[in-house]
């Protein structure tokens, strides 16, 4: 039997050595057989039910059984050996096995298990010790979505987290992410957005590596919200952190092989709806009769040519184009594809995980796409009973594909929207056209491309050393090496389009180069960026961990040191004789080369420390802090201390409670404590001149450097603190058939970095260095509800839903008096980023020109001034005040008032339900948010918005004209009027939505029928992403940054998952 | 075994130990700024403080790589649509309103590169702190460098202050770079218009009168480009100029009361026109007559990059072609060329300026001895008119064109041109017209391909200013003719008709000075200051819609129609100044607002 077995163990390990073979050598460390004895039990769920094919294995040793039908199992065992019992969906168990025969075990579902062992920061803690807002989610749950990574799933999966999508992408299009809201008005000079996003830590090491990370290798992902969760990460703790924990080895019986992977589908969520070629001319000819309503001027398109158009297109398809730019230019079902293959396993002194992962997205149009390779291997290797050392490896390799260097995709679908309809875009010989400069297929035909390669590695060795002479205490030192290389090519060729001569028998069509509205150089140019970062972290920790009667006490001290070394160049040619994209074969006029290059290091220092004292399972008390340095800051300001107090009290294990079946746990905890966030760059408090070239020529040319200084320096700089307060209540119900946490939290930023505007006048000509002078509030709760139910015909199901709110408020701002004084404009004492703008009072209707002359002004009654000529359908904008507080019969700046809420939402929610029967198992994962909104005027919803260009039936069907005189949209001008394109809440939408953002059906192969074919497992599924929106937008994506930002995806996927 | 365990052990120790030891490391924190220079290292040479002063040359407003241009703002151009003169030609200036539109803006031509408060007060500061600190590294520098970087700047400094008056009279004048905790002088009211004038003659006199820099650079020179005596002399007639014109010689500004006198002098000397013709004289006299300053022979080539520095150029601003470019050429010009987009379309001249352009034989086209026939209006047109206006018809031959193209605008239904006349809002033009003048021919329009300069002051300014202000002061004597007709001459007209009294002598100049300086950024000044602004910017601009009278086989004649634009044509009294934007007072309530505002 032992034989049989073995030589069965062998031939599946001759097919892995293809894989992984060192890997493979590990599991040789298996240790030779002792006494045996045959060992009988049985297997439960908690209310006694039998529980079949679950995993028995004897730790460290490759002996394994499982589970019949009654749940029972028989295994010959070594005496004082530990079994392992374990099964999906269950808690596994070890079991020390002594002089037993029979042993009975009782399984419990894993989510209502009250000893879950959570991460925390720097190190572990069991949940039900633990006096933080912590949120977990596994790793299986976040890789159901199919999507590049966790970025984009773990919105809505667990409480206190806000997403903000940013398009879709490939590569591009992570989400913005925040913990608990916004916590700091600090912005990205560059981009706009909120930087109080969360310090990302992967395996134990701060690192932001969100991207690198293969979701299928994460073992789960833990948020860390309130101050108590984050204070040992000191100055980067302010904004939240996300623990990231990859898979490590297991005991088992055997090494485990799996192999899954899905191909998907994708298709933009919403697509605009562009006028047709007739519906086009009409919208031209009414705007250009609302403008001038006496021209003797005939009409631009004659209602013969519109209403005969269809036939005439026939007849001539290149004189009378019928164009739809954004079907032709566009694939609508980009495909999208991944595979992994996992190993994992462990003996009593090697646990081991090795994973390989491939993943590859198409966009819209080609090259655009994005492809990711992941490896990674986990180690865990005990030396010596008392010695630890631990390996981490986490590579990536990705590639990001985009358009010709000199466009973009943006550039691009701006010109596909743009494309009016009456114009060709291929003419009926196959060659391309252009409108206004913009030949969209010019430029995805043009070979030109945008490539990003990156490397990343994530390495960790690790010592962990029991220290025998004082009970519970032992060391630990690792060391992390996370070298980061990033290399750009951008390859830009000519965009060229044919000219269409229409006084020639037949056409001639002249070859010609687009220049994209003057944009794109006419010769090919090749650029190439390097940048490396080179991150080391060291770590020593002091770790303890005993108990004294009733009394148990965990400390830890951490010394972490933290350097950093990046250096980039770029180089440049232009003007290639050849069409070989290499540096060296670009032209040799050195007027053609261009480079340039610089280096810089950073470094951090902070001391960790925390001390936990349990009494009685009952009352529990947390302290910890950090004492933080950072190079930002100059000496004498770089030194900060962030400590953090909480309290649990586990009313549950009191005596008066045992009574109450129904409440089988209850938590209450609070905490409170500082945190830093670190915003803005290094060394502001230096004064500096920037040098930058070309600055100017003089003589026949030449080029000359230039330097200037446009900041003060703040010698005093320095972080953001943070306090933050949370009470929480964590408690199981029914036998854990209702699981809930809530929490209420508070969070007041100081010294947030301002640039403060009102101390010196404009003419002081200089940028004022930000100051540590804001203050801002944050408010808000959270609650998780889940359940699991077991029914007695086998079906599961299963619901964890979770509700977050958090509102922000700037307590102190510096702001200017013009605002501050004007209760209605004023920025103080509202959310950050709340909108501004004058308070619309819909269009102007033809009953308000009451003199019919086309023009509403004072001989109509109407004595305010707006922007310009006033006409019906026009919008009208409500006078509110004026310099001296009152009504001045004028709008500007003093008519301003709060029109919408920050486009980041305050609300989001989020739904998971899973059902399982007999194999198959179905998930719905819902998320939603509210109270956001967004300003929607751009290429949707105003008419001929750049250069006539094509309009959408959105603004087309709800536009105004006399006969719809209650329209959505103002009436219709050629080019964008300046009255109707004022920043006002007649363009804000509430962007509140609910969307069915996963869906997920599969079935798995019953065991007996999995064996037969040489598998443990095999499971098969379906998938949806973002299949399904609901929300006051119905011709957009809610989600959408800006119209003509490459859009959302909606994606269809089959897959499959195998383990041998 | 034991053994090599034992070294594990001790191994993470050391490990742990390093750490310690790592973080202790007590300069662990220190790292180096390596991305800007020092005050040590930027003014330790002449080099280095040279590389600041570059800066200050770059500030110079970039009008080759803006879009928008002034002569959009006036009565010349109408581009129809484009963003910040379409609301100025709505009358949409308002300091309180800070949105104009899709694409931002500011009060008046903000959205022309550093034609706002913002960007001039900053270079104000960097000039302001370059006198400063090279007066306080004084032993660094030699006599001579010192001597001629100082003036060169307080030329720049004069020449970013003239911007802003000109655009919003008195300004808050600062000569040094201010400090937060100096606030007795932080807060600078503005000076009157006389004082800031006063301020801004008196910086360019002391470069003059010192004398230390040159009055020209000659083409090869490797300081061409940098300011010169010339510069100085021209900015400072300009700006007498400007004052001595009706709309600032005045005893009410256009806007309504002025009681701190920032919009004008309050009262009117007819003495500063003889100040402005004092000063044009002192140029003609010491840097004119080729001496270095003349005209140069050729009035369209003077433009192009092989000319650079010639004879009549003053200051200018540089472009090197790919490297530190311009893209003019993809702003102005025909649109359709050879079949093929090329251009913006910014600049389409209307019927107004077309109609300017005088006869072959010198005449006015209103002259009814001229011969001008308004069915056929491009026949026998005066040389400039060839060389620079594009219109229907009209041959299209750039050195980079394989070919010469025809420019056709008329409403062809037979052979429909591209660049026919548009009456939506298509990049193609709306009047009918295009214009070549400074396009540098060697370059297909694109972007920052051209290394033309851009020149502010040529000495066709010094005469049409003298010319002016001499008949202003004293009337049309000899040097008034003289001045002019050197202008026309050029450009092959016969000389102004002896005879013309002072008032036709104005109106000749008036035109003269129209026609030779159009698309020169100098319009908008012109119709301000001479208080035209409120007649010819209030009505509708015109452009030439010509079409067959038997359009479906061109069988027919090709009649001429001029035909109103239809286009938004609003001005204000108040808007002969612009508005001091609001958050500029809200920072600084010292400031006053002008009038009308």
């Amino acid at each position: 039997m032992k034989k049989l077995r073995s030589q069965k163990i062998r031939r599946r390990r001759k097919f892995l050595q293809f894989f992984i073979l060192p890997l493979l050598l590990l599991s040789f460390l298996n240790g030779y057989s002792q006494n045996r004895n045959v060992i009988k039990g049985t297997v439960t769920d908690e209310s006694g039910k039998p529980l079949q094919g679950v995993s028995v294995v004897v730790q460290g040793r490759t002996i394994g059984a499982t589970t019949d039908k009654q749940g029972v199992f028989e295994i010959n065992a070594p005496q004082n050996s530990t079994l392992v019992v374990s099964s999906i969906g269950f808690d596994s168990k070890e079991i020390k096995v002594n002089s037993q025969s029979n042993i009975a075990v009782t399984l419990e579902t894993k989510a209502s298990s009250l000893n879950q062992v959570i991460v925390v920061g720097y190190g572990t803690q069991k949940k039900t010790s633990s006096t933080a807002a912590i949120s977990t989610v596994k790793g299986d749950e976040l890789a159901e979505a199919p999507v590049a990574n966790i970025s984009n799933s773990l919105g809505g999966r667990v409480s206190g987290v806000m997403i903000n999508a940013n398009g879709g992408r490939p590569g591009a299009d992570n989400s913005d992410i925040y913990i608990r809201g916004i916590g700091s008005n600090a912005v990205d000079p560059n981009t706009g957005k909120p930087t109080s996003t969360p310090l990302i830590v992967v395996d134990g090491v701060i690192r932001n590596n969100i991207n690198q990370v293969d979701p299928n290798a994460i073992a789960s992902v833990t948020v860390l919200k309130d101050a108590a969760a984050v204070a040992p990460y000191g100055l980067g703790g302010a904004n939240g952190v996300i623990l990231i924990t990859t898979k490590r080895g297991e005991i088992s019986a055997s090494p485990t092989l799996t192999f899954g992977g899905y191909y998907g589908i994708q298709q933009p969520t919403y697509v605009p709806k562009m006028l047709n070629a007739q519906d086009y001319m009409r919208l031209r000819n009414e705007a250009y009769h609302n403008e001038n309503p006496d021209s003797s001027t005939d009409q631009l398109f004659p209602a013969a040519l519109i209403n005969n158009y269809s036939n005439l297109n026939k007849q001539n398809p290149d004189l009378n184009a019928i164009t739809d730019a954004y079907n032709t230019v566009v694939d609508k079902n980009a495909p999208m594809y991944q595979a992994d293959l996992q190993l994992r396993g462990g003996t009593n002194h090697v646990r081991y995980f090795a994973g390989l992962g491939y993943f590859n997205q198409k966009g819209l149009f080609a090259p655009v796409g994005y492809n990711r390779y992941n490896y990674n291997v986990n180690l865990d290797i005990d030396v010596t009973r008392t010695t630890l050392v631990s390996l981490s490896i986490n590579g990536s390799y990705e590639t990001t594909d985009n358009v010709d260097a000199s466009s973009s995709t943006d550039n691009l679908l701006r010109g596909v929207y743009k494309f009016i309809p009456i114009q060709p875009l291929l003419y009926s010989n196959g060659l391309w056209a252009e409108f206004a400069g913009n030949a969209p297929l010019g430029v995805l035909n043009s070979g030109g491309y945008n490539r990003q390669n990156t490397t990343s590695l994530l390495s960790t060795i690790a010592i962990e050393q029991k220290l025998s002479f004082i009970k519970g205490l032992s060391i630990k030192g690792t060391f992390s090496y996370d070298p980061y290389n990033f290399f750009q090519k951008q390859w830009h060729r000519p965009f060229y389009y044919w000219s269409q001569d229409v006084s020639t028998t037949p056409y001639t069509y002249t070859k010609q180069i687009s220049t994209q509205e003057g944009g794109a150089p006419t010769y090919t140019w090749l650029n190439e960026n390097y940048y490396q970062n080179n991150s080391y972290t060291y770590d020593g920790y002091l770790n303890y961990h005993n108990t004294f009667g009733k009394s148990e006490i965990t400390g830890l001290i951490v010394a972490e040191a933290k350097n950093n070394k990046q250096l980039d160049f770029n180089a440049r040619r232009n003007n290639f004789a050849v069409n070989i994209d290499e540096l060296g074969l670009g032209s040799s006029d050195r007027n053609d080369y261009n480079n340039g290059g610089g280096s810089s290091t950073g470094s951090q220092i902070g001391y960790v420390y925390r001390l936990n004292y349990g009494f009685d399972n009952k009352y529990l008390l947390e302290v910890s802090g950090r004492y933080d340095g950072h190079y930002y800051f100059a000496p004498g300001h770089r030194w900060g201390y962030f400590p953090a107090l909480s309290v649990g009290w586990v009313a549950s294990n009191e005596k008066f409670m045992q009574s109450l079946k129904s409440i089988d746990y209850l938590k209450l905890r609070a905490s409170w404590g500082k945190s830093g966030a670190l915003a803005g760059g290094p060394y502001q408090y230096l004064y500096g001149y920037n040098l930058y070239g070309p600055a100017y020529a003089f003589g026949n040319g030449t080029l000359v450097q230039g330097s200037y200084n446009n900041l003060e320096a703040n010698p005093g700089i320095t972080w953001e603190i943070s306090s933050k307060t949370d009470i929480g209540l964590e408690a199981h119900l029914w036998n854990g058939l209702l699981r809930i946490e809530a929490d209420y939290f508070g969070e007041r930023r100081t010294g947030m970095l301002l640039a403060p505007q009102v101390t010196v006048p404009v003419e002081y000509g200089l940028n004022l260095a930000q100051e540590n002078a804001g203050i801002m509030e944050n408010h808000g709760f959270e609650l998780t509800l889940g359940s699991n139910k077991r029914l007695s015909n086998g079906l599961q199901l299963g619901i964890d839903a979770n509700f977050s709110y958090a509102k922000n408020k700037l307590i102190q701002v510096f702001e200017t008096p013009s605002t501050y004084n004007n209760p209605n404009r004023r920025r103080t004492g509202r959310p950050f980023q709340t909108q501004f703008g004058y308070h619309s009072l819909g269009l102007f209707t033809t009953a308000d020109d009451k003199n019919g002359d086309g023009i509403i002004d004072a001989a109509d009654g109407y004595n305010v001034t707006q922007f310009g000529t006033l006409h019906p359908g026009d919008i009208k904008y409500a006078d509110i005040s004026g310099p001296d507080g009152k009504p001045d019969g004028k709008i500007d700046s003093y008519d301003e008032t709060v029109i919408g809420n920050p486009t980041i939402p305050a609300i989001m929610y989020g739904a998971n339900i899973t059902a399982g029967w007999k194999g198959f198992d179905l998930t719905l994962f819902f998320q939603g948010s509210a109270m956001s909104s967004r300003n929607v005027q751009g290429f949707y919803t105003v008419p001929f918005f750049n250069n006539n260009s094509n309009s959408t039936y959105e603004y087309y069907n709800n536009r105004w004209t006399p006969d719809n005189q209650g329209a959505k949209y103002p009436r219709v001008n050629q080019s964008p009027n300046a009255n109707n394109t004022q920043t006002s809440d007649f363009w804000i939408v509430n962007t509140a939505y609910v969307r069915l953002r996963t869906a997920s059906l599969g079935y798995t192969l019953p065991v007996n029928v999995s064996t037969k074919i040489g598998m443990k497992n095999l499971r098969i599924y379906v998938t949806g992403q973002n299949v399904f929106t609901a929300s006051n937008l119905k011709f957009t994506d809610p989600q959408t940054n800006g119209e003509t930002g490459y859009p959302l995806m909606r994606t269809f996927s089959f897959g499959f998952s195998a383990s041998f | 075994m034991k053994s090599y365990k034992k070294y594990l052990l001790y191994y993470s120790y050391i490990l742990i130990g390093a750490i310690c030891l790592c973080s202790c490391k007590k300069n662990y924190l220190d790292n180096v700024n390596k991305t800007k220079l020092t005050d040590d290292t930027q003014w330790a040479s002449e080099g280095n403080a040279d590389i600041y002063l570059n800066d200050l040359y770059n500030n110079l407003s970039d009008m080759y790589n803006s879009p928008e241009n002034l002569d959009n703002f006036t009565d010349d151009n109408d581009a129809g649509f484009y963003y910040g003169s379409y609301n100025y030609k709505q009358g949409i200036v308002d300091p309180a309103s800070t949105y104009y539109g899709i694409w931002g803006g500011n009060a008046g031509p903000a959205d022309i590169n550093r034609f706002n408060w913002t960007d001039a007060y900053s270079t104000i500061r960097k000039c302001n702190l370059f006198i400063q600190k090279i007066n306080a590294n004084k032993q660094n520098f030699s006599e001579d460098w010192f001597n001629k970087r100082l003036d060169e700047v307080r030329f720049l400094r004069a020449f970013y202050y003239s911007n802003l008056f000109l655009h919003l009279g008195g300004l808050p004048i600062i000569t040094e770079p201010q400090s937060r905790q100096d606030t007795a002088t932080l807060f600078t009211p503005r000076s009157t218009y006389a004082e800031t004038l006063n301020f801004l003659t008196t910086s360019l006199d002391t470069v003059v009168n010192d004398g230390y820099l040159p009055v020209k650079y000659n083409g090869g020179d490797a300081n061409a480009g940098r300011a010169t005596l010339g510069a100085a002399l021209m900015l400072k007639g300009w700006l007498q100029l400007n004052a001595a014109s009706p709309a600032y010689n005045s005893t009410t500004a256009p806007g309504g009361a002025d009681p701190d006198h920032v919009a004008g002098f309050g009262n009117v000397d007819n003495s500063r026109w003889a100040t402005a013709a004092a000063t044009f004289k002192q140029f003609i006299d010491n840097y004119g007559n080729g001496n270095p300053y003349a005209l140069f022979p050729d009035d369209s080539t003077l433009w192009f990059e092989s000319n650079e520095y010639n004879s009549e150029v003053i200051f200018d601003r540089q472009y090197v072609a790919n490297t530190f470019g311009s893209s003019f050429e993809q702003y102005g010009g025909p649109v359709w060329i050879l079949g093929a987009y090329y251009t913006w379309g910014n600049y389409d001249p209307t019927q107004e300026l077309i109609d300017q352009f005088f006869m072959a034989n010198g005449k006015a086209i209103t002259d009814p001895t001229s011969g001008y026939d308004p069915q056929h209006p491009y026949v026998n047109r005066e040389p400039r008119f060839y060389k620079w206006i594009v219109y229907d018809g009209a041959p299209y031959k750039m050195d980079w064109m394989p070919r010469e193209d025809t420019i056709y605008t008329r409403i062809d239904q037979v052979h429909p041109s591209k660049n026919q006349i548009d009456f939506g809002q298509d990049d193609v033009g709306n009047t009918g017209y295009y214009f070549k003048k400074k396009l540098n021919p060697l370059v297909r329009p694109g972007g920052n391909v051209s290394g033309a300069n851009y020149i502010y002051f040529r000495y066709t300014e010094v005469l049409l200013g003298y010319a002016e202000a001499q008949n202003e002061a004293v009337g049309p004597d000899a040097s008034v003719y003289d001045a002019i007709n050197k202008i026309r001459e050029r450009s092959d007209l016969p000389p102004l008709p002896d005879g013309l009294n002072q008032s036709q002598m104005r109106d000749a100049i008036h035109h003269e000075r129209r026609v030779e300086l159009c698309f020169e950024n100098k319009r908008f000044y012109d119709i301000i200051r001479w208080k035209i602004a409120d007649q010819v910017m209030n009505v509708d601009k015109h452009g030439m819609k010509i079409t067959n009278t038997s359009p479906t086989n061109n069988s027919g004649v090709w009649k001429y129609e001029v035909i109103p634009l239809n286009h938004p044509h609003v001005f204000d009294m108040k808007m002969y100044l612009d508005p001091i934007p609001q958050p500029v007072i809200a920072q600084n309530p010292k400031l006053v607002q002008n009038p009308g505002y």
